[in-house]
């Protein structure tokens, strides 16, 4: 039977070494998609990457057993993340930054539609997704990846970037939104 | 008809940079061996402090006992215990009295201490040894 991440994680502090290289192993791949995802810089997200996982060796024995681990892992990732661009001046961080939304926002927006899929191409969609997605907020960015690549709730989420439920779903709709009003204007994003 | 989600879903995934696991492990044995040298390092001056301070607390607690009269009336109990069974009450409150309590708990102390810090000690060696 396989260990949960509990298990793993009591192991190593119980002295077992190699049950943190399992940790690794485990989660090395989503951290380093949701960092290269939020952001788009090859040698900073590998750097950014090691960077989370020196951080959950240094705060492991914090760590609460009851907690979603991976929960708590994207938490560093996305906080380690979102320092890393300040300090680099990535991004002009918005009103959005402070979590007072209208909550109202979310109430207004119609329901999500789905693309019309003869107006491109599977790649052609993935390309340009992948290039809109770079214009996105990153607690945007950050909800949606962690939505739908990362198969968390919004519960989940909204413990990773400690804001309102409400407030999540806004950014997870709004950030659809975005996506969705560009992709119809994707061939000017073609190079 | 396919949702904009299906297809964020669909995006293909980055391709981890080949050896960043590795050396993730490598920098994280390189920072336990760092932690458990200067753990290795306080606990064991403070092991050689607190056994130097066993020491003369161990000296100081000795002439106390025997200046207070606790060491006479332990001395008594022990030889001739029958004796000391029908005044048990005047010696065990005069044993309370003449117990110098204050060189005694700083005796005590620096014993846990001393064994904390070389039970900790000897950690640090085996993690350096481990991480080594």
């Amino acid at each position: 039977m396989e260990q949960t991440d509990s298990e793993i994680i009591k192991k190593y502090l119980s002295g077992d070494k190699e049950s943190l290289d399992k940790i690794i192993d485990k989660y090395l791949a989503h951290v380093y998609n949701f960092v290269r995802r939020l952001y788009n810089n090859e040698s900073d997200a590998t750097d950014i990457t090691q960077e989370v996982f020196i951080k959950v060796w240094k705060n492991i024995h914090k760590y609460n057993p009851a907690q979603n681990f991976k929960t708590w892992l994207f938490t560093i990732a996305r906080n380690t993340t979102v320092d890393w661009m300040r300090k680099k001046k990535v991004y002009v961080f918005s009103d959005l930054e402070n979590g007072e939304e209208d909550e109202s926002f979310a109430d207004r927006l119609v329901d999500i539609e789905p693309l019309p899929e003869d107006i491109f191409s599977q790649k052609e969609l993935k390309n340009n997704l992948e290039k809109l997605l770079t214009t996105l907020h990153p607690d945007q960015k950050s909800v949606i990846m962690l939505h739908i690549s990362e198969d968390m709730t919004f519960d989940e989420i909204s413990k990773v970037l400690k804001k309102p439920l409400n407030t999540i779903k806004s950014h997870y709709r709004r950030g659809l939104e975005k996506l969705r009003k560009n992709i119809v204007n994707a061939p000017n994003l073609k190079d | 008809m396919k949702d904009i989600e299906t297809v964020i879903k669909n995006i293909d995934t980055y391709i981890v940079p080949e050896g960043l696991g590795r050396s993730i492990v490598a920098r994280i044995q390189i920072l336990e061996h760092k932690r458990s040298k200067q753990r290795m390092f306080f606990f064991g001056i403070f092991s050689i402090a607190s056994f130097a301070g066993l020491l003369v607390s161990f000296k100081a607690l000795w002439t106390n006992l025997q200046t207070s009269g606790t060491y006479e009336y332990i001395s008594l109990i022990i030889s001739s215990p029958s004796d000391a069974t029908t005044i048990w009450k005047e010696i065990s409150f005069s044993i309370l009295e003449s117990i110098p309590f204050i060189t005694l708990s700083i005796f005590l102390t620096l014993i846990i201490t001393f064994i904390i810090s070389s039970l900790k000690t000897v950690e640090s060696i085996d993690s350096k040894l481990i991480t080594a």
